[in-house]
This record gives structure tokens, sequence and C-alpha cells, in this order.
């Protein structure tokens, strides 16, 4: 069994939380967008921010669930290269 | 405090030159690759759409956004009861983690059931993977990534079967975090298979 020392000092940061909140938030919004059929945004203006949003919640699932930030940076990079590339591929051919 | 604490709080916050592979090396080679795979099939769907935008469009019109977003957040859920656990079963928690754990599972649990209604509204409707080209990719993308949160399930299951079973040994580390680095990607995938399919017109 681990020491009580060594266990409050491994807890769980309270930033699990908050990011949980704001990517609950950002689906939200994505979602308040998609119903919400352009309304205001011009509609590609929309698809890249929905298509963002989606992959700057990947970036922050990456950095903070899968313990990204404290793994080699070899790990962050490849996946922000990922993020990047496909966004940007993909929004390319959107707008092509 | 002792060493291993301090090891660990110094690796927690990016100081030790020894950072931290979540899980087996291997696992992180699978992940990358399976992103790739999402990648293609991304970029395949953008392609075809490009030349078939109004009938994706309209096809597009009959999937429910609530359901999408509502199994988004379930995923979402999932990872965050995952990585809590795993911060637990790492403090020597398990008790705590096996219930976190147990949360997670819910959560796929209860995407899989949406999924079903999804699916089973759709088929009743008369819409199959034949339908279209969009409705090919909708069961297609899916049906695959579906496969990919069963498996998730089946991991974090055995997670939570190994901190209820540990008592006073301690667990596979290693294990804990693979199953949880591959549950993150599955709620990863979700979250761009979500607004590309559901979402962007």
């Amino acid at each position: 069994m681990v020491d009580r020392d060594a266990r409050d000092a491994v807890r769980a940061p309270a930033s699990l939380y908050w990011v949980w909140a704001l990517l609950t938030a950002l689906t939200l919004l994505s979602w308040m967008v998609g119903v919400g059929e352009g309304g205001v945004l011009d509609l590609r203006v929309a698809t890249a921010v929905v298509l963002g949003v989606a992959f700057l919640k990947v970036d922050l699932v990456g950095r903070h669930f899968m313990e990204l930030r404290t793994a080699p940076r070899l790990l962050r990079i490849l996946l922000d290269a990922w993020v990047i590339g496909v966004f940007v591929i993909l929004m390319g051919i959107y707008l092509s | 405090m002792n060493s291993s604490a301090l090891e660990s709080i110094s690796r927690r916050k990016g100081r030790s030159a020894q950072l931290h592979v979540p899980g087996e090396a291997a696992t992180w080679v699978f992940i990358f690759g399976d992103l790739i795979v999402f990648a293609v099939f991304f970029i395949k769907y953008f392609v075809d759409r490009q030349r078939e935008a109004s009938l994706f469009a309209e096809s597009q019109s009959s999937l429910s956004l609530s359901f999408g977003a509502v199994n988004t957040v379930l995923l979402l859920t999932g990872s965050l009861f995952v990585a809590l656990g795993v911060h637990a079963t790492r403090s020597g928690y398990y008790r705590r983690a096996s219930v976190l754990f147990a949360v997670a599972m819910a959560c796929a649990a209860i995407f899989l059931i949406d999924k079903v209604i999804e699916y089973t509204h759709k088929i009743s409707a008369g819409i199959y993977p034949s339908t279209n080209d969009f409705y090919n990719f909708y069961f297609m993308f899916t049906g695959f990534h579906a496969v990919h949160v069963i498996i998730g399930l089946a991991f974090v299951g055995r997670m939570r079967q190994m901190v209820t079973r540990a008592g006073d040994k301690k667990v596979d580390l290693r294990f804990i975090e693979t199953g949880a680095s591959f549950w993150h990607l599955v709620d990863l995938l979700w979250i761009i298979l979500f607004p590309v399919l559901y979402i962007i017109h």
C-alpha cells in the first residue's frame, strides 16, 4: 500500500474537471451552430468554426486526459501535427 | 514525503528529464496508426461530399444532432472518469478507481444503446448503408467507431476488474494506462466524427 503523504501528493488535478466542462461547453456550442442552420454566420465560417473547435477538443483530450503534457515531446508533436494537418486538408477540400 | 512521490510530482510538472509515456509504447504506434486511418476516411468523405454536396446535405438532415451531441458528451464524461480512475489507481485508491471505471463503462454502454436506437430509426425508415453514398459513410464510420467503443468498454472492464481484485498488491499500472489511452482515442475519434457527419454541410 502507498503511504498517506504519497497518496495526497498524486491527487487527480482539478484541471481535469475544468477541461471536461470546457469540452462539454464546446460540444454544446457546436450543436447550437449545427441546429442554427447558419443563422448569423456565413456557412463556410460556421464550418471552419465547428471543425476548428473539434480539432481543438482533440488537442485538449490529448494534453489533459491522455497526459501528453508529461509525456515525451514527440507524442505531443505528432498529435499536434495530425490535428493541424487534417484540419488544413479538410478545410482545403471543403473550400475548393 | 518519499522519493517516488517527489518523482511523481516533478513528472507531473514536466520538470523531470524522464518523461512518462502513458501505457505501452506500442499502444501509441497503434493510436497514431488509427488516427491516420481515420484521417484518410475523413478526407475521402470530404472529397466525395464535394461531388455530391446537395445529396449529402439532404441525407445528413435526417440525422439527429441531439443524439450526436449527447453521444459526444457521454464519451467525454467517460474520458473524465477514466482519467480520474487512472489517478486514483496511481494513488492506491483502488476501490475509488473501481467505481470511477464503472461510471466510464456506463457511459460507453449508454452510447452503444443510443447507437442501436439511431440505427433502428434509420433502418425502420428504410435507410440502409446501401441507400446512397452519404448513408454508406454514415453506417460504416459510426459502425467502425462503435466497434472501437466496444473494445474500449472491454478494456475499462478489465481495468476495473484488476483494481477490484488487487487487494493489497500493486496493479499493473502500465496496462491501466494503456487501456485508458485507447479509451481516450475512442473519445477523440468521435469528437471529429460528430461534426463531420452530423453538422458540416
